[in-house]
């Protein structure tokens, strides 16, 4: 090739630089906080059959690389210098944007008259209209309910701004002003990313720059299978939940089995999962995406940190995800709230490379986010104000090298907390704790991250209080290897009193001034055998309260006398329990093993596959029928395998209407 | 300098201790390094006073004015070997220092994770008392907390206590009768609050601040005792002042207070150094390029003087108080070269530090660095460096790049080649970030480098970012202590407001008065002879609903005049030069009101360097050095032979006790009466 390594070497530092420095533009030009605050954009550069050649690193989302854009691109060919594509539709794009709120912007480079690829920016909109202001609501059951549906439209033609186009966009939303400055930042910062791939067409000319940005790409994509052929050659799956669906209390199924493609490409079958559900909670991926393996993109990039970061890193895949399923939603399903998904789906994951790299794969994190929010009417002006507590997430699962982070989890480690004396000044509320909670990591030799207490008081009377993205207060983040399960998270109101509550998973509350809020996450699940835990550690904890004196002794086998370690007792006490028996590789907790053990994982498979045979729009349906079937017939028993099959004529009935008495 | 007595600037660094001192009586600086001693740093400040004595014959009882930077505060936090401390928070935050700001340095990797916190969860004690947002009391303070406190911070055999309460910025009677008690009950026992320092809005920033500070008092000052001691029996009259990290001066009574605000003091002195040169030569745009053996660091420096940061860190925290912006940008003359099995070249960011070194120091390095590279390819002369200190090994160089090479399948000259062109666009990248950061466009700039390796690399990385002027001072590797020596006395002092502007005149003027009074009886005892004194005067300010403040420079008269529309006017204004719009209509709000006085110092100007009229400059001689990939003889100047008219092209080398100059093709060299070197881009 023309292009070296080091010309190559060049290039990896100029583009990604390219794109951050559009990445930073787009930060500094922004209109909305929310943009600023927690970076939820990306820029970067893509090829003329849309691919990512370059991503930045330092700013902006990480979420994003490798989204396929060459559906985007042939919808609005041909391209002429000073174009700028606009979509936000996940369907019609095929997966480059995920949910209405996320608006994609592609403007195309051009030199010497050639089509050099494409600069390309997107930014979360605070509002993009539809059911509720923010665009997302657990229980919409459909796209429509979110908000403007955009479909790909050149926003700028030859340089020239479609003002029908920008109308149109800014009449369907509620903070037309604030869009439109965040649209301004993002066309800046396209100029930037094309002037620069520009430059470097003067500076090493046309023909290096177009094989460079290939190279790019195939060279990332190289390293990226360097560390997959390290990796054994066998077939694993696991399996997770989302707890429910919002809509009913039925779990989401996710399950994933992984298999070696070829000696250094990885096979994603997401055979088994759960049909599209009702609510916001679907993916759209086209059957290709990020959202589905961004573990591996960590695990990558944990193995190799130097790895450049472009399409190079998914070109390794192949995926199987059925479609009309949850994670290939089909359209028109709603996707407002896909990140809870994507989350679980980071989890299952790790769930699966820890049976096949064992020692590498920390234990589950809090795997949740969870946003509270209070809105509260402004006694000065009347209107409705609307504030974000904090983000809630809760520790991080147990290393094999090391104890998990407190309070947060790594996969959400890019969210910041808000100081809580800018809280107590902007919202009418007193921060009464906020701090972790004591024994909530899930024991083991490398303890699991603690869960996060928050206790508001509220000031005001007549105050709305919201928790989206609560997961995790049942089934619990796992432990690995011996290590237990993190303790579940919950919410309860006005702890400690007689008016005490337990809200569970919160929709919406309505409260009053001087009710108490306590929000408690989940926390990360530990990794190996408490029992083989350092001593010193057991004692550290205790000392700093992590641990109590009677779990040092009960759970981790360590006598303690005074700040003293009875090393003879521990000794003793250790040895005793060993049974010498291999433990189970997962720990999954209580509320997930009663699942388990009431829905066996072969009667899942048989539903899944009875399921397939139903017309896409009613598998949702049949699901819920059917899994309360097997709850009445079996009454809290284990169901068995084949019932279901034998009887499935009986839930047909149910769902075609043709039952003497409709059931569900 | 009235007196004819000389001023001394020190400035210790890792490796070296760099003395730069005035010599009044001939009116001329006179440089000089010696080698760092790191478990006792006062060694060096001794050493360099008696090798100023044996050659130059500058006795310490004629130094009448003495500057002094320290890295002791830094190092003690990043070798975490400070006080043992407690921390008393507000009930219900006992984890503010496990918790931090939630976020985590790099989400995705599995390895990553907060700093540890500097003291330990056992030792943070619970009190309950409140303080709404308005400073107004919700619940009396227990004085029974604090005494168990006490206790167990006095079973626990703890240094000194913190105390951090909620809204304490804002009203300090809490933290006050939570230190009388203390005090009163443990008189042993330092304390240190979170309103006595740096009293903005954000507890676990403050808290650090506090915590920090006393983290490393007990070591800044034991250092400062003993080397005041030392110096008073050299004879040496001066009382030593001590840098800032604000690129200010202030005496060592004070920096023993409040040592945090030393910790950024080295690179804050080598900024103020660089503005001085470059004001010589009348350029007050510059961005300056430190390399040294570890790292790259820049600053951005407009109309003459730095940019000012409120969101640094240091050693992985966070430190939200004013300092001078200086951002790091890895690749130094320790990064370390690889190239990996698909034979792309990288540069850093791995360094091999000061111990062992590059391979050529022949310390037991195996992994080649950049500046191996830069041995190999001529530019470095191995008998030279370090002021001859340091003897370099070529052949060890030659051999640890030679798989590289062979790797490449290049040639030596080409490998060298390409060590540079690597190193340079990764210097590019993380600058034309900033730039991008900032709005700003690099080839608007002038750039200064200094450092060691600074000028060798400046030529290729201005020709990347199309900066057309480069300046190197004449004391390149000792422009810290040049900067010392010649920074005014100033603190800056901060008032929390949390209004809307609409409703702010009141408290702003009350602040101002404050504040300035404050700052007038502080310079006062500070240094009574500085008669020439100004404030600076700043707002930190957002639109209401903002999650993040600018810093908005205001005049005293608008807050004397309750001016809020000039005020207003002048937030817009600032929020549009940095964020390309704003929205004159929408409310504001601000944050702080901050005040900084600056007691002028005198300076003292250099005589200008000699023209030689008629006499041509010669090269001292030649050496094979690599240019576009070849070797080919390039000439080599001395520095100190250059006069006031010289002028020469490149390619060419320049050397001199301190560093080397890399003139690059295609740059011409002018010298400046100051004794600046000015490169410029000729084609």
């Amino acid at each position: 090739m023309a292009i070296d390594g080091v010309l190559l070497g060049i290039f990896n530092n100029y583009f990604r630089a390219a794109a951050e420095a559009a990445g930073y533009t787009l930060e500094r030009t922004a209109y909305t906080t929310f943009i600023k605050e927690s970076q939820d954009f990306t820029t970067g550069l893509i090829t003329p059959a849309g691919q990512h050649f370059a991503f930045p690193v330092s700013i902006g989302a990480q979420s994003y690389i490798g989204i396929d854009y060459s559906t985007f691109i042939e919808s609005l060919a041909p391209w002429h210098e000073g174009d700028i594509g606009i979509a936000n539709c996940p369907f019609a794009t095929k997966g480059v944007s995920t949910h209405l709120p996320d608006y994609h912007l592609i403007k195309p480079i051009f030199a010497e008259g050639e089509l050099m690829g494409f600069a390309w920016a997107f930014i979360h909109s605070s509002d993009m209209g539809g059911i509720v202001a923010g665009s997302i609501q657990p229980s919409a059951y459909e796209l429509f309910q979110e908000g403007l549906r955009i479909t790909p439209k050149k926003l700028y033609a030859k340089g020239v701004l479609q003002a029908e186009i920008r109308e149109f966009l800014l009449s369907n939303v509620r903070i037309p002003d604030k869009n439109w400055g965040d649209l301004n930042a993002v066309v800046a910062a396209l100029g930037i990313a094309e002037a620069r791939v520009q430059q470097a067409v003067v500076k090493w000319g046309i023909d290096a720059v177009r094989e460079g940005r290939d190279a790019l790409i195939a060279y990332a994509e190289s390293r990226t299978r360097a560390i997959i052929r390290t990796m054994p050659d066998a077939r694993w799956s696991f399996e997770d939940y989302l707890e429910d669906d919002f809509v009913s209390d039925v779990p989401v199924r996710i399950k994933l089995s992984v298999a070696k493609d070829g000696e250094d490409g990885l096979h994603f079958d997401f055979t088994g999962s759960d049909p599209q559900v009702q609510a916001a909670f679907n993916l759209a991926t086209n059957g290709r995406h990020p959202f589905l393996c961004l573990a591996m993109f960590g695990f990558f990039r944990t193995r190799d940190p130097g790895l450049p970061i472009n399409a190079g890193l998914i070109r390794p895949f192949r995926f199987t995800a059925p479609e009309g399923s949850v994670v290939n939603a089909s359209f028109p399903a709603a996707t407002g709230v896909r990140y809870a998904l994507t989350q679980l789906i980071f989890t299952i994951v790790q769930g699966a490379l820890a049976e096949v790299l064992p020692g590498t794969i920390p234990a589950a994190g809090a795997g949740q986010a969870t946003i509270p929010a209070i809105s509260t009417v402004d006694p000065k002006t009347g209107q409705r104000q609307v504030t974000v507590i904090q983000p809630m997430i809760g520790g991080s699962g147990g290393r094999p090298w090391a104890d998990g982070v407190e309070g947060c989890d790594i996969s959400l480690g890019s969210l910041r907390n808000t100081p809580c004396e800018i809280l107590e000044h902007e919202a009418g509320l007193r921060v009464l704790a906020y701090e972790v909670i004591p024994g909530s990591g899930g024991a083991g030799r490398f303890r699991g991250g603690s869960a996060l207490r928050l206790d508001v008081k509220l000031l005001h009377p007549n105050t709305i209080f919201t928790a989206r993205g609560m997961e995790r207060t049942k089934f619990q983040p796992w432990g690995l290897e011996g290590g237990k399960a993190g303790a579940p998270g919950d919410c309860v109101l006005n702890p400690g009193t007689a008016a005490e509550r337990r809200l569970g998973k919160v929709n919406v509350e309505r409260l009053s001034a001087g009710d108490v809020i306590s929000l408690r996450t989940p926390a990360g699940g530990g990794y190996g055998d408490p029992l083989t835990r350092d001593t010193g550690k057991v004692l550290d904890d205790v000392l700093d309260g992590f641990v109590s004196f009677d779990e040092a002794r009960d759970i981790y086998g360590v006598e303690l006398d005074g700040a003293e370690i009875d090393l003879a007792a521990t000794g003793a006490a250790r040895a005793a329990r060993q049974t010498g028996a291999l433990p189970a590789r997962y720990d999954f907790g209580e509320g997930r093993s009663a699942y388990m053990r009431q829905f066996p994982a072969v009667v899942l498979d048989e539903l899944s596959g009875l399921l397939a045979g139903l017309p896409p729009s009613l598998r949702y349906r049949g699901k819920q029928v059917a899994v309360a079937t097997l709850r009445e017939e079996f009454n809290g028993l284990p169901a068995a395998r084949g019932w279901l099959s034998t009887h499935w004529n009986r839930i047909e009935d149910t769902l075609f209407g043709t039952a003497p008495t409709a059931r569900g | 300098m009235t007196s004819p007595q000389h001023s001394l600037g020190i400035d210790i660094g890792g490796t070296f201790t760099d003395l730069s001192l005035w010599r009044a009586d001939e009116e001329r600086f006179i440089t000089l390094k010696v080698p760092t001693t790191r478990a006792q740093p006062a060694l060096g400040v001794i050493a360099g006073l008696e090798r100023l004595e044996s050659e130059h014959g500058i006795r310490p009882a004629d130094i009448g004015y003495f500057v002094h930077g320290t890295t002791i505060a830094l190092n003690t936090l990043i070798e975490r070997d400070g006080a043992r401390l407690g921390l008393l928070v507000t009930r219900g935050f006992r984890d503010l220092l496990v918790i931090q700001r939630l976020r985590m340095p790099t989400p995705y990797n599995w390895r990553t994770g907060r700093p540890t916190p500097l003291l330990p969860r056992r030792h943070v004690f619970e009190v309950t008392g409140r303080l709404g947002p308005e400073g107004t009391e919700e619940i009396d303070l227990i004085e029974a907390d604090v005494d168990a406190a006490v206790d167990a911070a006095r079973a626990a055999g703890l240094d000194g206590l913190v105390v951090c309460l909620m809204h304490a910025y804002r009203n300090p009677v809490h933290e006050q009768r939570v230190r009388d008690r203390v005090r009163e009950r443990a008189p042993d026992l330092f304390v240190c609050c979170s309103h006595e320092i740096w009293p903005r809005m954000r507890e676990y920033e403050r808290a650090l601040i506090s915590i920090m500070n006393a983290y490393v008092m007990p070591k800044i000052d034991s250092y400062l005792g003993d080397l005041e001691t030392r110096l008073a029996g050299m004879g040496l009259p001066a009382r030593p002042f001590i840098t800032q990290s604000t690129g200010g001066i202030v005496t060592a009574a004070s920096a023993r207070r409040n040592p945090v605000e030393t910790l950024l003091s080295g690179p804050a002195a080598g900024v103020m150094g660089a503005i001085h040169a470059a004001s010589l030569v009348g350029v007050s745009d510059f961005i300056t390029l430190d390399i040294g053996g570890t790292s790259a660091d820049v600053a951005f420096v407009d109309g003459g003087a730095p940019r000012i940061s409120q969101s640094e860190h240091v050693a992985d925290f966070p430190l939200l108080m004013p300092v001078v912006g200086v951002s790091s940008i890895g690749a130094g003359g320790g990064s370390v070269i690889t190239v990996d099995e698909m034979g792309v070249m990288r540069v850093g960011p791995v360094s091999v530090g000061a111990d062992p070194g590059p391979v050529c120091y022949g310390r037991g390095g195996t992994r080649p660095a950049v500046t191996d590279a830069f041995l190999v390819g001529g530019f470095l002369n191995p008998d030279s460096f370090a002021g001859g200190h340091l003897q370099l090994s070529v052949e060890a160089a030659r051999e640890a790049l030679k798989p590289l090479a062979e790797r490449l399948k290049r040639s030596e000259a080409e490998t060298v080649e390409a060590v540079i062109q690597v190193a340079a666009s990764s210097i590019y990248a993380e600058l034309s970030n900033l730039a991008a950061k900032q709005g700003v466009s690099v080839a608007d700039y002038a750039m200064l480098p200094f450092g060691g390796a600074g000028p060798l690399l400046a030529a290729p990385v201005a020709d990347e970012l199309g900066i057309t002027r480069i300046l190197v001072p004449g004391a390149p590797g000792t422009l810290c202590s040049l900067g010392a020596l010649l920074s005014d006395v100033s603190k800056p002092f901060v008032r929390s407001i949390v209004l809307p502007l609409s409703e702010a005149a009141g408290l702003l003027a009350e602040a101002f008065h404050e504040l300035s009074g404050q700052a007038r009886l502080w310079l006062a005892s500070e240094a009574p002879e500085l008669s020439a004194q100004r404030f600076e005067v700043a707002a930190d300010m957002r639109y209401l609903g903002q999650s993040y403040e600018i810093d908005v420079a205001v005049e005293p008269r608008w807050l004397e005049e309750a001016d809020l529309a000039a005020i207003a006017g002048a937030f817009h204004r600032r929020h549009r030069a940095m964020f390309a719009h704003a929205d004159e209509a929408a409310p504001v709000e601000v944050v702080d009101l901050r005040l900084t006085i600056v007691g002028t110092t005198e300076k003292p100007a250099a005589r200008a360097v000699a023209v030689r009229a008629g006499e041509a400059l010669r090269p001292s001689g030649s050496r094979q050095v690599v240019v576009a990939g070849r070797f080919e003889e390039v000439p080599v100047y001395l520095r100190r032979a250059i006069s006031a008219d010289s002028s020469f092209v490149g390619p060419a080398i320049v050397e001199q006790d301190d560093t080397t100059i890399y003139v690059a093709p295609g740059w011409t060299v002018g010298s400046h009466a100051s004794g600046t070197l000015i490169m410029e881009r000729t084609r």
